[in-house]
């Protein structure tokens, strides 16, 4: 098969041999075959399902009729003799399998040409990470043939994986420096319910100590130190979740409670800047899919440039509002606070890395979180009213979209 | 007034299961309890007769403990105050405590303590309500007093003698005499001491 001539390639031999990307010629004659019988010819248009076994039995079908030196050489095939009449199947791993045996059957449905990611499997052990191209020969002169076309995107996936782990590393320590800001606030939201353990318990000795102890206060107490034992724990829970350094990962939230848990940690810092807190938590609300301690982040990160702004801009009215609400097919998140708004200059740097209008600020909070919501799919969008406040707002895809039919 | 009514201890704290336990901490001991979740109407504090005092959260939201603190002293209602003080609270201590302020206790505190500083500061209540109570006795018989008597007792009170009374007055030295004789008797002023010491307290003052 090496020998060019015998493949019934004239004009286009030489770039065939020549290309930097690996390329199979197939027969696809078996599989044609085989997928008009597994066909039924009422559900044509409409994919079917392919099973396992279906898959293997197509890529079976499939046998290499010529393979490039750059196919050779991606494969470490030295001798391109051995895979000679091979069926296809033979270089694939199982779900790359699938995808194969998927593009052949759209193929056939009359699609040009198909790509799609997957994995190639190297001689001598171990897989290739590739980009697939996948068309037909043309089809007065030879429909049984297949081409299928691949480069390696292994450099492009770890320089991917590299960007990601750095993005969420630098998301872990902004959340951190969001912590240490937050140090006296969080000491205090655990004091507070320490203060109550502490107090109901000694209360709860002297009724005991009494000539005649009172059993119903001593209860009562007692189920106070339980709650507040409870709720000091709820506050460290929080705080460890934004501490973590687990990877990110996209699960069902209720975003809902997203807040309440920002709210643990940012209650003490609102109460000491004097700002009313204002929560329209809209119920029944479809969870959405996101990384909880991200989002947590963001909300946390907004509400404290919020606060911070208003107490910084001496704002008479303090009044930090979120809001959470229903969309057609996401939940919006609003931050909103009455402060004095953002001037226009700044609005359009806002959201760049190191700028901060702050005297102490490093200025990759906002950056940051535009980074965790654009990685969700979604945009921050800000409104802001001199002298009035300023609104945050972004909405994450909801879990589970109705569809109609 | 009724200086044998039930002390009572106001807490003041946004914090109700801490604000419940202070309560039963409170009146495990005896005392009565006044509980507010925000700073309460000075009126409150008037309608009691016996001594009280006010535990406040120094970090109230809203209307704060300082600023609380800041208006009973405009007010000159003033009501002996314990702070209670979450974590990193130092400034805000700071001020309370150079603003007249009985103590400051950090959360979580002792029940002793706190106890301690309740008494402690039921007791300056109950000086300070003995002392009102001095005055306006002093103040019901001044009032008895005829003008004669009082500008005679306020010019003495200043340091004036019998004969310069009479002087600017355009009284005898003897009428002088006189009006100041039964202005000490009135006033219960055993020593002419007795009767400056009352001015004092009266606020009398003859520029």
């Amino acid at each position: 098969m090496s020998d060019g001539a015998s493949l019934g390639y004239t004009g286009d031999q030489n770039l065939f041999r020549s290309l930097p990307m690996g390329i199979f010629r197939l027969s696809a004659k078996g599989a044609w075959e085989l997928i008009a019988e597994l066909t039924p010819s009422e559900s044509h248009g409409e994919a079917i399902e392919l099973s396992q076994n279906v898959s293997c039995t197509l890529g079976n079908a499939c046998l290499i009729t010529d393979a490039n030196p750059s196919a050779c050489a991606l494969l470490r095939i030295e001798n391109p003799a051995t895979i000679a009449m091979a069926p296809v199947a033979s270089v694939f791993p199982e779900d790359t399998l699938r995808l194969f045996a998927d593009g052949l059957y759209r193929l056939f449905q009359g699609q040009k040409a198909i790509a799609y990611d997957g994995s190639l499997t190297i001689a001598g052990g171990g897989e290739h990470q590739v980009a697939f191209n996948l068309w037909q020969g043309e089809s007065d002169v030879s429909p049984d043939d297949v081409y299928l076309s691949f480069w390696s995107i292994s450099e492009r996936i770890s320089l991917e994986q590299t960007k990601d782990g750095l993005q969420s590393d630098l998301a872990r320590s902004a959340r951190i420096s969001l912590l240490g800001e937050m140090t006296a606030s969080i000491a205090h939201e655990v004091n507070q319910p320490l203060g109550t353990i502490v107090a109901s318990a000694e209360a709860g000795l002297r009724w005991l100590s009494r000539d005649e102890p009172d059993i119903a206060e001593v209860q009562q107490l007692l189920e106070r130190i339980a709650k507040n034992g409870k709720r000091a724990a709820g506050v460290i829970t929080t705080m460890r979740a934004l501490a973590s350094n687990k990877k990110s990962e996209r699960l069902p939230a209720d975003i809902n409670s997203v807040v309440e848990e920002a709210i643990l940690l940012l209650r003490t810092d609102l109460a000491k800047r004097q700002i009313t807190l204002r929560l329209d938590l809209s119920s029944n609300l479809p969870s959405v899919k996101a990384d909880k301690t991200q989002i947590l982040q963001v909300i946390v990160n907004l509400a404290l440039n919020a606060a911070q702004a208003m107490s910084d801009g001496h704002a008479w009215n303090r009044t930090l509002c979120i809001r959470t609400r229903r969309g057609i097919a996401d939940v919006a998140v609003e931050v909103e606070d009455s402060g004095p708004g953002i001037d226009a200059h700044v609005r359009e740097r806002l959201f760049e890395s190191f700028f901060s209008t702050k005297e102490t600020g490093i200025g990759m909070g906002l950056a940051i979180c535009r980074s965790i919501i654009e990685a969700h799919g979604s945009q921050i969008e800000l409104q802001s009213t001199p002298h009035l406040g300023a609104r945050f707002s972004f909405a994450l895809p909801a879990e589970q979209v109705q569809t109609d039919g | 007034m009724n200086m044998n009514s039930t002390p009572i201890v106001h807490v003041i704290d946004d914090d109700l299961d801490l604000r419940l336990s202070l309560d039963s901490l409170l009146r495990s001991v005896g005392l009565k309890t006044v509980l507010h979740e925000t700073v309460p109407d000075f009126a409150v504090f008037t309608t009691s007769d016996g001594p009280r005092c006010a535990l406040v959260d120094v970090r109230l939201p809203g209307f704060s403990g300082l600023d609380f603190q800041d208006q009973l002293i405009m007010s000159e209602k003033s009501i002996p105050l314990i702070f209670m003080t979450g974590f990193g609270d130092i400034p805000m201590t700071v001020r309370a405590m150079k603003a007249g302020a009985v103590d400051f206790l950090p959360k979580p505190f002792r029940d002793q303590d706190l106890l301690d500083a309740v008494s402690r500061a039921l007791e300056i209540d109950r000086q300070k309500r003995s002392r009102e109570l001095e005055v306006s006795s002093l103040r019901a018989r001044y009032e008895e007093l005829s003008v004669r008597e009082k500008e005679v007792m306020t010019l003495v009170a200043s340091g004036f003698m019998n004969k310069q009374i009479a002087g600017r007055l355009s009284l005898s030295e003897v009428t002088v005499k006189i009006h100041r004789g039964s202005a000490m008797r009135k006033m219960n002023a055993r020593t002419l001491a007795d009767l400056i010491k009352m001015s004092e307290a009266l606020k009398l003052n003859e520029k």
